[in-house]
C-alpha cells in the first residue's frame, strides 16, 4: 500500500470516528455534546447531569470572550452538585471558549449574544421537549446577558428563575460603582494588608481618577487592578485560595483548545462590551417577575455588591434574595464552590 | 574584582589562550551538492502537541551546497568543519484529531532552509501557506431566523492558512549516504477567516524523511 493510500484511509476513519458521538440521552447522569449554529457562529454546548430531571440550568460565562467549560471540568465540587439535581447546560458564546464559524463583525454585540441564547432554548426545547424549565445562572459578563435576554422576554413561561453572580446590569454606571468601591475600601485594605506596597500602587492610581470622566485607559486599569487586588486578599487569607484544579488536564488534555479560547477572547471582548457600555437596565429590572437570587463575593473589587444590592432593590419580582460569600471575590463559585452550589440547589428546588 | 569589567576578563583569558602564539591558517572551500531525489515525510502531527494526527509530505531540493573550513597550524590540519546547506520546498497534507473539538484536513506547500553539521546534527525553518478544514464532531443543531431548528452531520469550516516552522533533527543522508533521516518540527500556523478575525493554532511534528529512489 503507497503511502498516500494509508494516509487518506487514516484521515476517513478518524473523520467517521468523529461523528460518532452519542446523541440526545434523557437519564439522571447523562453527558451529550452538540453544535449550535446561528448567525454564522458554531457553538459547541454540553450538557450534562440529570436530563430526567427537565429542569435545565444554562451557565451564561463571562468575559465577554470567556468560556463555560471551565466551570465544569475545573471546580467539580461546584458543578457536580447541580448536576445530580438537574441538567446544567456550559454554552461557548459565539466568539468565545471553543466556538467557530464566519460572520460578519457586526454581529459581535449584546443583543446578538441575547439572540443567539433564544437559539440554544429554542434547540434545548426541540431536544427535550417544550415542558422543561430552565434558568438562567450568568456570571459576571454572563449576568449581564443575561439581564439583556430577560429584558427582551420579560414573560416567558419557560424561565423559571434568574440566578445572577457578580453580573452587571448596569453598564453605564459600572465604572462609577468600581471607582466608588475601591474609594471605599481602600483605607480599611491599607491598614490590614502585609502587601503594603502592592494596595499602595492601587491607592494611588485611583487617587487620580476623577468619577465625572473616567477614561477607557482607567477603566481598563481599575479592572486589572481588581483581578490583582484578589492575589493580594489571598496572600492576606482575606478570601480563600481557588479551589479550582485539573488545569493542566484541561488545557491540553480535554475538549478544550487554549489557543482558540484566547484567539477568541481577543476579537470578542471588545466590540461586545462596547455595544452596551452605555446602558443601565436598573429601572428595566422592576419589570422582571421571575424569582432571583443574587449571590456576591464580598469583597468582589470587579463588580462590587453596590452592583447586586442595586439590581436587588430594583427588581420588581417579591420574590428575590440576596446573598453575600466573606471568603470570596469575583469568582465565589471557585473560592467557596460548595457553599455556592448549595445556595443554587435550595433555589432551584423552590422554583422549578 | 571590583572595578575589572567582564571585557577585561575576556581579554585577559585571550590572552592566555593556548591557540595564540601560534601561526594558524584557515582555508575555506564552497561547493556545490548534487540535487538529492525526492523525499517524502511521515510525520506524527500534533494538536497543540498531544491531539494525534499524520502528515505526509514530498520533499525536494532546490539548491544546495557544502562548506568545510579547515584549519591548520604548522601545516597540519588541527580541525575540519563542514556545513551542508539546503533550500528545499515541500508540498503536504495533514490530518489531526481533537476529540470533542474538531477533525482538521491540512494541505499545504513551504520553502525552507536547512543547516547540517558535521555529526548531522540539522536545523531548519520553514514558511508555508496553504489551507485547512475542519470538521465539528456529531450533530450540529441550524436555528433559522424563523425559530425552526434542523439537525446536520459533519459541519464543517475553512479557512487559509500561513505557519511558521523551526525543526531539528538528524540527516546523514549527505554525510554518509543514508536513505532516511529525523526531524522534531514545532509550528505555529494562522488561520483566517475564523470568526471575525484570525485564530492561531499550534501543532508539533516528529518524523521521518525517506529517500526512495535513485537521483
Amino acid at each position: 500500500m503507497s503511502p498516500s493510500k494509508i494516509w487518506l484511509s487514516l484521515l476517513i476513519a478518524s473523520i467517521l470516528f468523529s461523528s460518532c458521538e452519542q446523541d440526545i440521552v434523557i437519564g439522571d447522569q447523562t453527558q451529550q455534546q452538540f453544535f449550535l449554529k446561528h448567525d454564522g457562529a458554531v457553538m459547541p454546548v454540553v450538557v450534562e447531569g440529570n436530563t430526567a430531571s427537565k429542569t435545565f440550568l444554562i451557565m451564561l460565562h463571562g468575559g465577554p470572550g470567556g468560556d463555560a467549560q471551565i466551570y465544569n471540568t475545573a471546580i467539580p465540587q461546584f458543578s457536580d452538585p447541580l448536576e445530580e439535581s438537574m441538567a446544567v447546560v456550559y454554552w461557548d458564546q459565539r466568539a468565545a471558549g471553543n466556538s467557530g464559524g464566519n460572520f460578519d463583525p457586526s454581529l459581535l454585540n449584546g443583543d446578538q449574544l441575547a439572540n443567539d441564547l433564544e437559539a440554544l432554548i429554542l434547540t434545548l426545547q426541540y431536544q427535550y421537549g417544550e415542558d422543561i424549565g430552565i434558568f438562567l445562572m450568568g456570571h459576571s459578563w454572563g449576568g449581564g446577558l443575561a439581564t439583556i435576554y430577560l429584558n427582551q422576554h420579560p414573560e416567558a413561561d419557560f424561565i423559571k428563575g434568574w440566578i445572577d453572580v457578580d453580573g452587571v446590569h448596569n453598564f453605564a454606571g459600572f465604572d462609577r460603582h468600581v471607582l466608588a468601591n475601591f474609594q471605599d475600601k481602600l483605607p480599611d485594605m491599607l491598614n490590614r494588608t502585609s502587601q503594603q506596597f502592592e494596595w499602595e500602587g492601587i491607592n494611588n492610581f485611583i487617587a487620580t481618577v476623577d468619577s465625572n470622566t473616567i477614561s477607557r485607559a482607567e477603566s481598563n486599569q481599575m479592572n486589572q487592578s481588581a483581578y490583582f487586588a484578589e492575589f493580594y486578599m489571598q496572600a492576606d487569607q482575606i478570601i480563600n485560595p481557588s479551589q479550582a484544579s485539573g488545569t493542566f488536564e484541561y488545557v491540553f488534555f480535554s475538549n478544550h483548545n487554549y489557543l482558540t479560547a484566547t484567539s477568541n477572547a481577543i476579537i470578542s471582548n471588545g466590540p461586545i462590551w462596547s455595544s452596551v457600555q452605555n446602558r443601565d437596565y436598573t429601572q428595566a429590572l422592576q419589570d422582571l417577575d421571575y424569582p432571583a437570587l443574587f449571590l456576591w463575593g464580598e469583597w468582589d473589587f470587579v463588580v462590587p455588591t453596590s452592583m447586586g444590592k442595586e439590581a436587588l432593590a430594583a427588581y420588581g419580582s417579591e420574590y428575590k434574595t440576596m446573598i453575600t460569600f466573606d471568603r470570596s471575590a469575583h469568582s465565589p463559585m471557585v473560592t467557596q464552590p460548595i457553599e455556592v452550589a448549595d445556595a443554587i440547589l435550595q433555589f432551584v428546588e423552590e422554583y422549578r | 574584582m571590583k572595578g575589572l569589567s567582564i571585557l577585561k576578563v575576556l581579554l585577559f583569558g585571550l590572552l592566555l589562550s593556548p591557540h595564540w602564539g601560534f601561526a594558524q591558517n584557515k582555508v575555506t572551500a564552497t561547493e556545490n551538492i548534487p540535487k538529492t531525489p525526492l523525499q517524502w515525510n511521515f510525520s506524527y502531527l500534533g494538536e497543540m502537541g498531544v491531539h494525534p494526527g499524520i502528515k505526509v509530505g514530498i520533499e525536494r531540493q532546490l539548491t544546495g551546497f557544502k562548506t568545510t573550513k579547515t584549519k591548520y597550524r604548522k601545516s597540519k590540519v588541527v580541525r575540519v568543519k563542514e556545513r551542508t546547506r539546503v533550500f528545499f520546498w515541500t508540498l503536504n497534507a495533514g490530518s489531526y484529531y481533537h476529540r470533542n473539538n474538531n477533525t482538521g484536513i491540512l494541505l499545504n506547500g513551504e520553502i525552507g532552509y536547512r543547516k547540517i553539521r558535521n555529526q548531522g546534527l540539522k536545523t531548519e525553518a520553514m514558511l508555508g501557506i496553504g489551507y485547512i478544514h475542519t470538521f465539528w464532531p456529531g450533530t450540529t443543531y441550524l436555528v433559522e431566523s424563523d425559530g425552526s431548528v434542523t439537525t446536520r452531520k459533519l459541519t464543517s469550516n475553512g479557512g487559509f492558512t500561513t505557519h511558521f516552522s523551526l525543526g531539528f533533527g538528524r540527516d546523514l543522508t549527505f554525510i554518509k549516504n543514508r536513505k532516511w533521516a529525523w526531524h522534531f518540527r514545532p509550528t505555529i500556523l494562522w488561520q483566517v477567516p475564523y470568526n471575525t478575525g484570525i485564530l492561531a493554532r499550534f501543532f508539533t511534528e516528529l518524523g521521518i524523511t525517506y529517500r526512495f529512489s535513485k537521483a
